[in-house]
């Protein structure tokens, strides 16, 4: 392990530039990952709005584009990008790509995930305070976690713990290792009652132990109807979602050039399961909103033997009607009870 | 008055031909409160109402789905209790106005409002905390762990609030508390956009659309986007494509602004509902202006008068005609 202090970060940070450098920065009057110019541009202590999966599973991307001018050309779209970091990234976040790497990078290998996956390093700030709606701890996060990371930061007051989880994250210290100093045990010792502090201090806890068992026993139940009787059905939850992942394709033609392009969808909009028979098998909130539950917490988990949530709250915060997914969660087990 | 409220709310719900009630309850942390429905009188004891109560409970009549039933039943006709503010009603009014729903199909229980908290500032002054918020005439007392905090209102009201010309609901069945002070709307907002060049206003917006992620959370947080088939999301023809790019985004935003034109009713929803801090209340406001200075008319105000923009008055104005 090493150490970085305060103003050697901001060092580190400079020297970063000569790679794409993505962390939590002001876009507007919203935080969210975005480019960073240089260490001024770091927000460290606000959770950014948006989370960074767009960063490897963009909003929209081109997969391929075509033209038919002389003739039917198809050109599959590059996927090569130059080296990115994103720097500052929760551990809650970072999570979110391991868990997603089950779809898109394991069994089947998505090429457009996989090579953004590939270019990225991830450097972690672990959190010292939770937010008001974090519940990392209860689906198996946590505050200090190094799930998904290549380097996890942790502030000591004045300087940062490094932890070096990769080889992608050792190339990021073994280029600029002048900034950094060895650590030690009082370090490692302050690290760990920082973390715990930071346990400690999570104001939300839900028990997720048998949902998916609890959950599959439910489906008819009336409480999908009482708690989705507010839900608007827009996509909010999850396009804020680190682990949401759905996505629609759409052929966008111009005169002779069109290109094929994904793009994120939403489980809660209405044509979400719309047939083109004009039947809809999910028609209600109702119907969508316990598709989500059930998704996060029962589907996943047996298909992948992963919960899709990461607790980052963001869901929670964003909703405009106060739909909670913590409590919808607590509240099968009560029910069912 | 909540104690009144809720005798009220119990004493329409057990007739015969209302289905439920649609009210406010505590939410699930900090200062939120959450829209709640009462299905029977006991569920009406979770209803509160205080000056958190943001949101506007119109938009949700229309949301409700209309599920296919077995051949030759017909849904029975049932009203709906709704607790609305000055602001939310003139939602009603345009929706009946609108044809979408019928007078008859509702029990609405009105409450005159002083204001209520601009929940961003409220949480950015107060950060991590839960509590209560009332508004009185000197301002707002806000109650976290037994202890109050006076703040003056200028600092906590919602930006919609201070120029508000309808804080007494103008339409109900049921009236609960004293009217209000009207004020009024001098649309300085819209001045200040309009007195920018069409280059920097063009910027001003390029920067705002960019942040735009098309989560429809202000179309369907709107009362009066109701369409089953929002033009926005129609494949055949594709108005708008799916990718999210400053042109769709630009496209989506002003479009949902024609399509409320003469409609909007100024609740400011929409702004409060996104994400990523849009802000579209300005957008709408310039519509709500233009349309009152062309046709004299304000959307939501006369349940008798028809839809601005559905009759043609010989007296329109004709400046855009060669």
């Amino acid at each position: 392990m090493m150490i970085i202090t305060y103003d050697k970060l901001n060092d580190w940070l400079t020297a970063l530039g000569n790679n794409q450098l993505f962390g939590p920065t002001a876009t507007g009057s919203v935080v969210t990952y975005a480019s960073l110019s240089g260490p001024s541009d770091l927000v460290i202590n606000a959770k950014p709005t948006k989370p960074p999966k767009g960063s490897i599973f963009p909003q929209t991307q081109t997969l391929f584009t075509y033209s038919i001018d002389r003739g039917l050309v198809v050109s599959q779209s590059g996927q090569d990008g130059p080296k990115a970091v994103i720097f500052g990234i929760r551990p809650c976040d970072a999570r979110s790509f391991p868990i997603l790497d089950l779809v898109f990078n394991d069994e089947y290998v998505d090429p457009y995930y996989a090579k953004a996956r590939d270019r990225f390093t991830l450097v972690g700030f672990s959190c010292t305070t939770p937010w008001q709606n974090c519940f990392c701890t209860s689906v198996n996060g946590n505050p200090g976690s190094t799930d998904g990371l290549d380097i996890l930061l942790t502030d000591l007051g004045g300087r940062y713990l490094v932890e070096v989880l990769s080889p992608k994250g050792q190339t990021l210290v073994d280029e600029n290792s002048g900034l950094f100093s060895q650590a030690t045990e009082g370090d490692r010792a302050a690290r760990k009652e920082v973390i715990e502090q930071a346990v400690a201090r999570m104001k939300r806890n839900i028990d997720i132990t048998d949902v998916p068992r609890l959950l599959g026993a439910m489906f008819d139940h009336d409480y999908w109807k009482q708690i989705s009787d507010k839900c608007l059905g827009c996509g909010t939850c999850t396009y804020l979602c680190p682990t949401c992942h759905c996505f629609d394709m759409q052929d966008e033609i111009k005169g002779t050039e069109g290109r094929c392009a994904r793009m994120w969808d939403s489980c809660m909009f209405s044509e979400y399961t719309m047939q083109t028979s004009g039947h809809n098998p999910r028609p209600a909130r109702t119907n969508r909103l316990r598709n989500r539950v059930f998704h996060k917490f029962k589907y996943y988990p047996d298909n992948f033997g992963e919960t899709l949530c990461v607790g980052c709250g963001r869901c929670i915060d964003s909703c405009p009607v106060n739909v909670d997914i913590a409590d919808i969660v607590a509240g099968v087990r009560e029910v069912t009870a | 008055m909540i104690d009144t409220m809720h005798r009220m709310i119990k004493k329409y719900l057990a007739l015969d031909d209302v289905k439920y009630a649609i009210g406010y309850e505590k939410g699930s942390y900090g200062f939120r409160v959450s829209p709640s429905f009462a299905y029977t009188p006991e569920a009406v004891d979770r209803f509160t109402f205080s000056a958190l109560c943001v949101n506007n409970l119109a938009v949700y009549p229309m949301l409700e789905e209309k599920l296919p039933l077995p051949r030759g039943q017909i849904a029975p006709k049932l009203k709906t209790v709704v607790l609305v503010k000055g602001c939310d009603s003139k939602a009603l009014v345009q929706i009946i106005k609108e044809k979408g729903r019928t007078r008859d199909e509702f029990v609405i229980i009105g409450i005159p409002c002083k204001g209520v908290v601009d929940l961003a500032k409220l949480e950015a002054r107060f950060p991590e905390a839960s509590g209560d918020a009332a508004i009185t005439d000197d301002g707002f007392v806000i109650t976290i762990d037994g202890v109050e905090h006076m703040v003056p209102r200028a600092e906590l009201i919602a930006a919609k609030c201070e120029r508000c010309e309808h804080p007494n609901p103008v339409i109900y069945d049921e009236l609960l508390g004293e009217p209000v002070e009207p004020g009024e709307d001098t649309f300085d907002d819209v001045a200040d956009l309009e007195a920018m060049s069409t280059e920097d206003r063009w910027k001003y917006w390029e920067k705002e659309f960019d942040r735009c992620i098309r989560c429809f959370a202000c179309r369907n947080v709107c009362p009066l986007c109701y369409c089953k088939s929002c033009s926005g999301e129609e494949l055949n023809p594709e108005w708008i494509r799916r990718s999210v790019n400053i042109s769709e985004n630009t496209a989506w935003n002003l479009l949902r602004a024609y399509h409320l034109a003469g409609r909007c009713i100024g609740c400011g929803e929409c702004e409060r509902a996104c994400p990523m801090d849009l802000p579209l209340s300005q957008l709408n406001r310039k519509m709500a202006r233009d349309v009152r200075e062309m046709f004299d008319y304000t959307a939501g105000t006369n349940p008798d008068d028809k839809p601005v923009l559905t009759f043609y008055n010989p007296n329109d104005p004709e400046g855009f005609m060669i």
